[in-house]
């Protein structure tokens, strides 16, 4: 039997195949360099949302544990959002509580997008974000003119 | 979210105002990050307390080894139950109490029964191998299973291959490398155990419309699976043990241990009750699962 540790850089070498093969439009990930415990993602907002046209770096760390324990995943280029903090920590519920090995990088990627759409109002991180989403035409003002302050200081 | 519900300042009139906003942003963001490395860190010294001194299988002991557990409890019902459990009962293996105790001890527990019967003669040994060749079809075809319900092939592979090879491996194994093998920590057991949650998790779906009407506080069973039933650790309520044992078609026996006084026998269970022999017993105590080995099972 393989040791813990094979067994993880397997599935991440398995995930990484489907990610490249499934070829998703709105979401792909990759390995950093030559550590496979570290990839970033790319993922673009969807058609008629406040974030259509933009796109988000995102770091994935893996631990050694993986997949019984989640990835970390944060925001890299700044993301003004009810979940999303200034540091860009995310909060969502299939990365903390309901993690479990039954998710994958293209799950979680899947759902990040889900999230940016649809996010979480009743326990925000950005209060300022969560307070403006009832108004969409403001929101998404809002959200560009952010998004190229990032753009402008990355 | 709940947990983290209690420390996210709630929107407020004040925080109309931008900059407030995002102040109260950035506190509640700190605030949330410290609390989650608190809970992290405590829930890490515990783990790492549990994994010193109790291993994921324990050895086999005699069950009144259980009574100075009770010495001077008020509810007699314990010391009682340890008594009578010890006149039918000829052992005890406790099972480290990690969240996974169920999966755990009904697993050791099935595939060591199984492991018995094949290492018999005659007509044990041949419904030992019916039994694990019937096992081995039902993990097989759960994976076909789990995908059409929308699982992914690439998060339940590695799993259930494991769980395959291990039973594919069980008719030439030594009784005690089953032992062994559920002992390593991070080793290929802990994969047959979490994949038995997907093998419950794919029972409750699919059976959503009967098992919903026992969850008081849920309407999806897809949230439930995912919150409950899927993550390691998670400990198991009734209606997952009736979703693996009925999944599976494997009775299990469970001696209810709680306190409470009782006439007779101490109460317990079979799931699924439909009269056939259980194939493994299990001890419960409040939030906590051991395997039982009755007298005849010798």
């Amino acid at each position: 039997m393989a040791s813990a540790g094979g067994d993880v850089t397997r599935r991440l070498q398995q995930e990484l195949m489907g990610i490249m093969m499934g070829a998703d439009p709105g979401a792909s990930a990759f390995p950093n360099d030559d550590n496979l415990f570290e990839w970033t993602a790319t993922l673009c907002g969807s058609e008629d949302t406040a974030y259509e046209g933009l796109t988000y770096k995102l770091k994935l760390v893996f631990p050694d544990t993986y997949p019984y324990k989640a990835p970390l995943i944060t925001f890299e280029t700044p993301c003004f959002h009810p979940n999303v903090d200034e540091h860009g920590n995310i909060c969502l519920d299939i990365l903390k509580e309901k993690w479990s090995s039954a998710f994958s990088v293209s799950t979680i990627l899947q759902s990040l997008r889900s999230l940016l759409a649809d996010p979480n109002n009743e326990s925000p991180l950005n209060t300022e974000a969560a307070q403006l989403w009832a108004d969409q035409d403001k929101y998404r003002q809002v959200c560009k003119q952010k998004y190229q302050e990032g753009a402008g200081e990355a | 979210m709940s947990e983290e519900k209690d420390t996210t300042a709630p929107p407020t009139a004040a925080d109309a105002a931008s900059s407030t906003g995002e102040a109260a942003a950035a506190d509640s963001s700190v605030d949330l990050a410290k609390q989650n490395e608190q809970t992290v860190e405590q829930q890490n010294a515990i783990n790492a307390t549990i994994k010193a001194t109790q291993p994921k299988v324990g050895a086999k002991e005699e069950v009144d080894a259980l009574l100075p557990e009770y010495e001077g409890n008020p509810k007699p019902g314990f010391r009682k139950g340890v008594q009578d459990l010890g006149k039918r009962y000829s052992a005890l293996r406790r099972v480290r109490g990690d969240g996974n105790c169920f999966y755990r001890s009904f697993l050791f527990g099935y595939l060591e029964r199984l492991l018995q019967g094949i290492k018999s003669v005659g007509d044990a040994n041949t419904k030992a191998m019916l039994e694990l060749s019937r096992l081995r079809q039902v993990v097989h075809d759960s994976k076909a299973a789990l995908i059409a319900l929308g699982y992914e092939e690439v998060a339940l592979d590695d799993f259930w291959q494991t769980f395959l090879q291990e039973l594919d491996a069980l008719p030439n194994m030594e009784m005690g490398q089953l032992e062994i093998n559920f002992r390593e920590e991070a080793g290929p057991c802990e994969y047959i155990v979490w994949y038995c949650r997907m093998l419950t998790s794919g029972f409750l779906k699919l059976n959503a419309d009967r098992f919903l009407p026992f969850l008081e506080h849920t309407v999806d069973m897809q949230d439930f699976c995912q919150r409950e039933v899927e993550p390691m650790g998670k400990e198991c309520e009734q209606i997952q043990i009736m979703g693996l044992c009925e999944h599976l078609n494997t009775p299990v026996k469970i001696e209810y241990l709680d306190g409470q006084d009782f006439s007779g026998q101490l109460g317990s269970i079979t799931l699924p009750d439909t009269g056939a022999e259980a194939m493994v017993t299990l001890l419960y105590r409040p939030g906590h699962y051991d395997v039982l080995y009755p007298m005849t099972n010798q």
